[in-house]
């Protein structure tokens, strides 16, 4: 027992720390009830799933070890690579316009010449507070092909109408204005939270000594603004590979698999096909490509800085 | 700090380390406390315990179903039900579908929280078939089993053992416009209508007369989201599937290239229109009148009898009268001229609290005639019971479709209905990918052959099979 315990720590530590938890006990009570939770419904499946990546199980039944079995599949998995292409297409299409819209409209609020700011900043975040169904239902009555309102107004106008669920890129496109609509007002607030940390001083420094507001607002309030931007283009990169109901809702995945993302394939693997296993290894793949793109995007960050 | 309180944390992690992993292991070793509960009931090592009969099973019994099934017990069989069986409290539970067999495979999984019965379609419960977790019924459903619908009936049935019970079934028809028919010059009776819809080849050239004399579409055919209904119906109707007995996976198969070559015949065609089925503009051309410019009707559709209820209910109830029923077109002269799409049925979980109430309520409800026909009068849900076809309603004449007698043209495809290798465990990842392999080939992407390798290698990379 002596031998084990100094492996796991020296010895003198582990009474300190023990005392230093027993000090705070309550404290910790109090917040214990995350760390329970946590560890049940969020630690126990994810260290699970590593196993079952490594298994062949149906979701009944013995799981059988497969060694890497699942993992050699994934190469030669044309659907996967294909959902992760769409990831990488919706995010140059939607992330963006999505974040220089919500920075844009952040600044217009924060400069103190809107009135009723709080009216208009809850009506561009109530989107956010939809039922993402309900809006996915209403935008698909609205893109209806031949009687969907906005077809209907392009013929009046004179255009001719736009197959908007019914073409790869049409449906790409519908489904970012879709997230656009949805997530502009929750990124807007977070830049705005932003902004707010910026002393005023700066921009009007700026703009007394000759600066354009728009040269104070991409010299100045961008650069300041990094790390916000920064923590919605993460945000937004992970939330495009991982776009469920949206999808589900709008396009189905269709046409021909063009608006499949990385988890509802993994969702159809396991509960389509059964394959808890192959699902698993899919999912750490899939993480651990986000994983890299995510320490890429920190990266570049820090190098610009 | 003794080692006393190492002792003690490690004790706590060792503990919790055991319950956690204690979630993973399967549902037998899991369960100590109840296993009994699925031999009990339909072992044969146990013949009718002497003492067993004078007891009526009783006790609460909880029901997984979507609420539209819900509707039609209460609405018709319910209240005899709860005369019967006074001593049963149900409680019911609503999920989709889909959703009512992933909720039970969780269950199961879990060990714990399976209903004492529940229905879906067949499209589900047959992954749950093969996957296990199902009471076996073997000798519940014996004297029933002659009477049942046998294609859907081996949906149930796994090495000689039954694990559901049939409740309805969707025949396959030909639903047509009369007045749409009779601006094309073409007859417009049922059975002239069977004759000019005989085969696919048939089908395709009453279309182009309509198209040519109305300038109306024949029927709705997606493109670019098209699920592979039709596709399947003409699988199904040969007796073949996206696999075959082997359990080898055929997707790419000539006879399936074969098909969708067929299909792709009416697009060529252009005599389709590319309205989405169960969208507003797919309902909005059966419910549209014939001079209706901006909502051009459509003239036909090839679906399961079901739709019957539908169009005279919700899709279409301004066409009263219009409607009529002939039968599905056959592949080839001469072939079969009857598939099925969705219907479901009934089955109990392995650890059922109370087995005994749930066989009791589908003896009353699904395995009693009268009963049965009572649900389908209110419903349309196609019996899959065939003793049911000759009550008196299935010749009572139809208002709805110009006084026709349609029941007796549902019940002829039901009859005739061969199994098919669409259902099973795969059913949702092979179904899906021959949709995209039909969308590839619609939109033009690929040759069928070319789509269908592609499909069929994806099917087999995410399933293992050969």
């Amino acid at each position: 027992m002596d031998k084990e315990q100094t492996l796991l720590a020296p010895k003198s530590l582990i009474p300190s720390l023990w005392q230093e938890i027993k000090k705070s006990r309550w404290a910790y009570a109090f917040i214990s009830p995350f760390y329970i939770l946590f560890a049940v419904f969020g630690l126990y499946p994810m260290l699970l799933s590593i196993y079952l990546s490594f298994t062949r199980w149906k979701g009944v039944g013995p799981m059988e070890f497969a060694g890497w079995v699942n993992f050699s599949l994934i190469p030669q998995d044309k659907v996967f690579w294909q959902s992760m292409t769409n990831g990488v297409i919706l995010f140059f299409l939607y992330v963006p316009v999505m974040l220089f819209l919500a920075l844009a409209l952040a600044v217009i609020l924060n400069s103190g010449r809107v009135r009723g700011f709080r009216f208009f900043r809850t009506l561009i975040f109530l989107p956010f507070v939809t039922n993402m169904v309900a809006a996915g239902f209403a935008f698909r009555i609205l893109l209806e092909k031949q009687n969907g309102l906005i077809n209907v107004v392009m013929r009046y106008v004179g255009f001719s109408p736009i197959p908007w669920l019914e073409d790869i890129w049409w449906a790409r496109i519908s489904l970012s204005l879709l997230i656009i609509w949805a997530w502009l007002g929750y990124n807007m607030v977070i830049m705005l939270a932003g902004l707010q940390t910026i002393p005023r001083e700066l921009t009007e420094a700026a703009l007394v000594d000759g600066a354009s507001p728009i040269q104070a607002f991409f010299n100045i309030t961008v650069p300041l603004m990094r790390p916000v931007i920064l923590f919605c283009l993460i945000t937004s990169t992970i939330g495009s590979f991982g776009l469920f109901t949206e999808i589900s809702v709008l396009t189905g995945g269709g046409p021909v698999n063009a608006t499949i993302t990385p988890l509802i394939r993994i969702y159809g693997v396991a509960f389509g096909s059964y394959q808890f296993g192959y699902a698993s290894a899919l999912a750490y793949t899939f993480f651990a490509i986000i994983f890299v793109l995510t320490i890429i995007q920190f990266r570049l960050n820090r190098e610009q800085e | 700090m003794s080692k006393n309180s190492v002792y003690k944390i490690m004790a706590v992690l060792m503990l919790a380390i055991l319950v956690l992993s204690a979630c993973g292991q399967s549902p037998t070793a899991d369960t100590p406390a109840q296993p009994a509960a699925p031999a009990a009931v339909d072992s044969p090592a146990q013949p009718a315990a002497p003492d067993a009969p004078a007891a009526k099973p009783s006790g609460k019994l909880v029901i997984w179903a979507q609420a539209a099934n819900q509707d039609v017990w209460e609405q018709t069989v319910l209240e005899g039900f709860k005369a019967e069986y006074p001593d049963i409290e149900i409680e019911f539970v609503n999920y989709s579908p889909p959703e009512v067999a992933n909720q039970v495979g969780l269950a199961i999984q879990g060990g714990t929280g399976v209903p004492d019965l529940a229905v879906t379609e067949y499209r589900s419960i047959t992954a749950l078939v093969e996957l296990g977790g199902l009471m076996d019924m073997t000798t519940f459903m014996e004297p029933y089993k002659s009477d049942m619908n046998a294609a859907m009936l081996a949906y149930c049935s796994k090495d000689g053992k039954t694990y559901c019970a049939p409740w309805d079934i969707g025949p396959v028809v030909t639903f047509y416009r009369r007045d749409i028919f009779e601006a094309a010059g073409l007859a417009s009776d049922p059975d002239s209508v069977s004759a000019l819809v005989a085969t696919y080849d048939d089908y395709l050239a009453t279309c182009k007369t309509i198209k040519a004399e109305t300038g109306l579409n024949c029927f709705a055919l997606n493109k670019a989201n098209n699920y592979g209904t039709m596709l399947e119906n003409m699988l199904w109707q040969q007796g073949l599937g996206y696999y075959d007995e082997t359990g080898k996976v055929t997707i790419d198969a000539p006879y399936v290239v074969a098909a969708m070559e067929k299909l792709g015949a009416f697009w060529q065609a252009d005599v389709v229109s590319d309205s989405l089925e169960w969208t507003d503009p797919w309902y909005a051309e059966m419910n549209a009148s014939i001079d209706n410019q901006d909502t051009p009707p459509v003239a036909s559709i090839v679906i399961a009898a079901w739709m019957g209820n539908f169009l005279k209910s919700w899709i279409a109830a301004d066409q009263a009268g219009n409607w009529g029923v002939a039968q599905m077109p056959a592949y080839t002269a001469g072939g079969v001229r009857a598939s099925n799409q969705g219907g479901s049925a009934y089955f109990i979980p392995e650890g059922s609290k109370n087995p005994d109430a749930a066989k009791a309520f589908i003896e009353y409800v699904n395995l009693n005639v009268d009963n049965q026909v009572a649900q389908f009068v209110y419903s349309d849900y196609f019996p899959a019971s065939q003793a049911t076809y000759s009550a008196p309603f299935f010749l009572e004449p139809d208002p709805y479709f110009g006084g026709q007698v349609t029941r007796t043209v549902f019940a002829e495809s039901a009859q005739n209905i061969p199994f098919g290798y669409i259902y099973g465990q795969y059913a949702v990842t092979m179904s899906g990918n021959a949709a995209t392999a039909l969308q590839n080939y619609a939109l033009g992407n690929m040759s069928a052959e070319q789509a269908l390798k592609e499909a069929a290698n994806a099917v087999r990379l995410e399933t293992g099979l050969p």
